[in-house]
């Protein structure tokens, strides 16, 4: 945990910076005293700063704030959902181009079979009802346009 | 008087009857179902809300709001999981009951605890929120300024473990707001460019990606342990006969749900706070006061009762400062306040001057909504117990494909599906790192609040920062915000420093001489 504090740390401090840099080119306050664009950013950044600093000095001067905690950013099973997060990429991915019904399709399989489903009747089933229920609701029910493969456009 | 019979023809018409029962079914499976959560809930219903017409979606999240604080008892009761943190304390005496073939019984006292709960903190809304917003009409951009930071100060209260956290999650949520038109000058803030960014982040994809698409990755996370756990995910095996309270059972319980509606009421109305802590404190309150306080633990009916009428009354007490000051009390009434918001309606003193007709239709929207949540609780409890048999392997995708489906259906556009998931993978990694969702989406919704207040208060006094001292009120919620942020942090540690300087003159032999 400790060295994670310490990189929540720096990248609080780091995100401060950066808001500081990017407002560089707006007004901080007009000639009346009248506060402009960069005010309020600025004041964000400055909290951001205080809070890395606040996180920093947890870690170091009171560790027992954070005495027997762990992360676990690397196991197998958050290494599962890193997948999972990736295969929901790809099937955005494939929704942008081939639409709902084909990304769909494809995703909901594959994210069963990474959850350890493995009857094939169940899958397809599976897919084949959600696919229908949510294409018939939005599409019927709730007049929501679902996006459709760029050949039908 | 029109207002409110035009309020009841709205709420009564047929597709605001149909969306306030499907809002009060889809939270009650939501909140049945382990690992699923009311925010999660109302984020993934949110974006359907957006195609209606008027209040109709309003009136459905209210439906999920309610109907999914009753719905955690259900799983709770069954089997020995809390739905929702709010039922956490009805597992204490649900889950015996239902051990002695007492299952019927406990979920027919938690239903009925649970709507009793809600409608009276309903008449406590309309009968405190219209006078304090009367109070609060008079409000100036500077007492403006003093609730949005009393507001952003909730953070230290809905953070998890770490205050510091939840402070820098605040801070993301407020820069995240920043980004697209200046509200003041209209100039471009951190839009690089992108035409995409000019209009702001949109708040729909963050919010669904925050709440669901992360608590999905965490789903995931969770079926991959227990597929490899010894027993699997735990089953429903308790029988269930009958649900309708007995007579005796109803008077033995009757001042305990009273007692606990009171409470719940009362801690909603304060933010930061939320039904977990309502519960728990009605359930304490239930065994001090029961004349049989050794059943607590072992399946006693005050036992089951008092934390879901007081879960539940906290939906109406946390409208209260909702719709009256524009502060939402935790992560649920902080999505609720953003819906309101794309919907048009600006919540706070104003709201009930210029929208009567909503205010009222809010009002009977929650009966109507706590109401339904019953009837649904009594007739439909065995599907119920059918929904939480759904496997995990089939519930995450459904979530996933609903993520992406609610996100693209707000502007029609792929893109806020890829903000959705990137959101979704920074949130849950940030869960894994200790921090909590609410304090972005607060920080997203009362940070452009707070900044034009401020910045319209410093040009009233041209650039004079004492504006914010010489109005009363303004001076008292900035001195509460204060309070609210650092109490959290020094609260502890005074506390800590007392018990060893207590401990230390108990050791002291000269102490008492």
């Amino acid at each position: 945990m400790r060295h994670y504090n310490i990189m929540v740390a720096g990248l609080s401090i780091l995100m401060g910076g950066a808001i500081f840099w990017l407002s560089r080119d707006l007004t901080g306050f007009s000639e009346t005293g009248v506060p402009g664009e960069a005010f309020w950013p600025s004041m964000i950044a400055g909290l951001f700063i205080l809070l890395g600093l606040l996180q920093l000095a947890e870690v170091v001067f009171f560790p027992s704030v954070n005495a027997g905690r762990t992360v676990d950013l690397h196991s197998a099973p958050v290494r599962t959902s890193y997948v999972a997060a990736l295969v929901a990429l790809v099937f955005a991915t494939i929704m942008t181009w081939l639409g709902f019904i084909i990304g769909a399709v494809l995703f909901i399989p594959a994210i069963m079979l990474l959850m350890g489903e493995r009857r094939p009747l169940l899958i397809v089933g599976a897919t084949v009802a959600i696919v229908a229920v949510i294409w018939f609701v939005f599409v019927n029910f709730f007049n929501i346009t679902l996006p459709v493969a760029v050949f039908f456009e | 008087m029109s207002d409110l019979y035009q309020a009841l023809g709205v709420v009564f018409g047929y597709e605001a009857l149909l969306l306030t029962f499907l809002g009060t079914l889809a939270g009650i499976i939501i909140g049945a179902l382990p690992g699923l959560t009311v925010n999660m809930g109302i984020a993934l219903l949110m974006p359907l809300t957006f195609t209606f017409q008027g209040m109709g979606g309003i009136l459905m999240l209210l439906g999920v709001y309610c109907g999914a604080i009753y719905g955690g008892s259900i799983s709770a009761i069954l089997i020995n999981t809390p739905g929702t943190p709010a039922s956490a304390a009805t597992v204490l005496d649900g889950y015996p009951m239902a051990l002695k073939g007492e299952a019927g019984r406990a979920l027919g006292l938690s239903t009925a605890s649970s709507m009793f709960g809600g409608l009276f903190s309903a008449v406590a809304l309309v009968v405190v929120a219209p006078q304090l917003a009367k109070v609060a009409t008079g409000l100036s951009a500077p007492d403006y300024f003093a609730l949005g930071v009393f507001g952003i100060s909730i953070i230290t209260s809905v953070s998890s473990s770490s205050v510091i956290k939840g402070l820098i999650g605040g801070c993301i949520g407020l820069f995240i707001a920043t980004i697209g038109l200046d509200p003041m000058t209209a100039g471009m803030r951190f839009t690089f460019g992108s035409y995409y960014l000019m209009g702001g982040i949109s708040f729909v994809p963050i919010l669904v990606g925050l709440f669901a698409f992360s608590q999905a990755l965490l789903g995931i996370e969770e079926n991959w342990i227990e597929r490899r756990q010894p027993g699997g995910a735990r089953k429903v095996t308790a029988r269930i006969s009958r649900l309708l309270p007995s007579w005796a059972d109803f008077r033995r319980v009757l001042p305990t749900y009273l007692r606990s509606s009171v409470i719940g009421t009362a801690i909603g109305t304060i933010p930061g706070t939320g039904g977990d802590i309502a519960s728990f404190i009605s359930y304490t309150e239930a065994k001090r006061w029961s004349k049989h306080p050794e059943e607590f633990g072992h399946g006693s009916i005050e036992g089951v009762s008092a934390p879901e009428a007081g879960a539940n009354a906290v939906a109406g007490g946390a409208m209260v400062p909702l719709m009256t000051l524009g502060i939402p009390g935790d992560g649920a009434t902080a999505i609720m306040m953003g819906a309101f918001m794309v919907q048009g309606l600006s919540l706070g003193p104003l709201l009930f001057t210029e929208h009567p007709v909503e205010v009222n239709t809010i009002f009977i929207g929650l009966f109507l909504a706590n109401l339904m949540m019953g009837i649904l609780g009594f007739s439909g409890i065995r599907i119920f117990t059918r929904v939480m048999a759904v496997p995990r392997q089939i519930l995450v995708p459904i979530i996933l494909v609903l993520c992406a489906v609610g996100s693209y259906s707000v502007n029609n556009t792929m893109t806020d599906v890829f903000v959705m998931m990137i959101a979704g993978i920074f949130g849950y990694i940030m869960l894994k790192l200790d921090f909590s969702m609410s304090p972005i989406i607060i920080g997203i919704i009362l940070g452009p609040m707070a900044e034009s207040n401020l910045r319209r208060a410093l040009t009233m006094s041209d650039g004079d920062f004492s504006i914010f001292v010489r109005s009363p009120v303004c001076a008292t919620f900035l001195t509460i915000a204060l309070l609210t942020l650092f109490l959290p942090i020094v609260g502890p540690r005074i506390k800590a420093w007392w018990r060893l300087r207590g401990g230390n003159t108990a050791g002291d032999p000269s102490a008492g001489v």
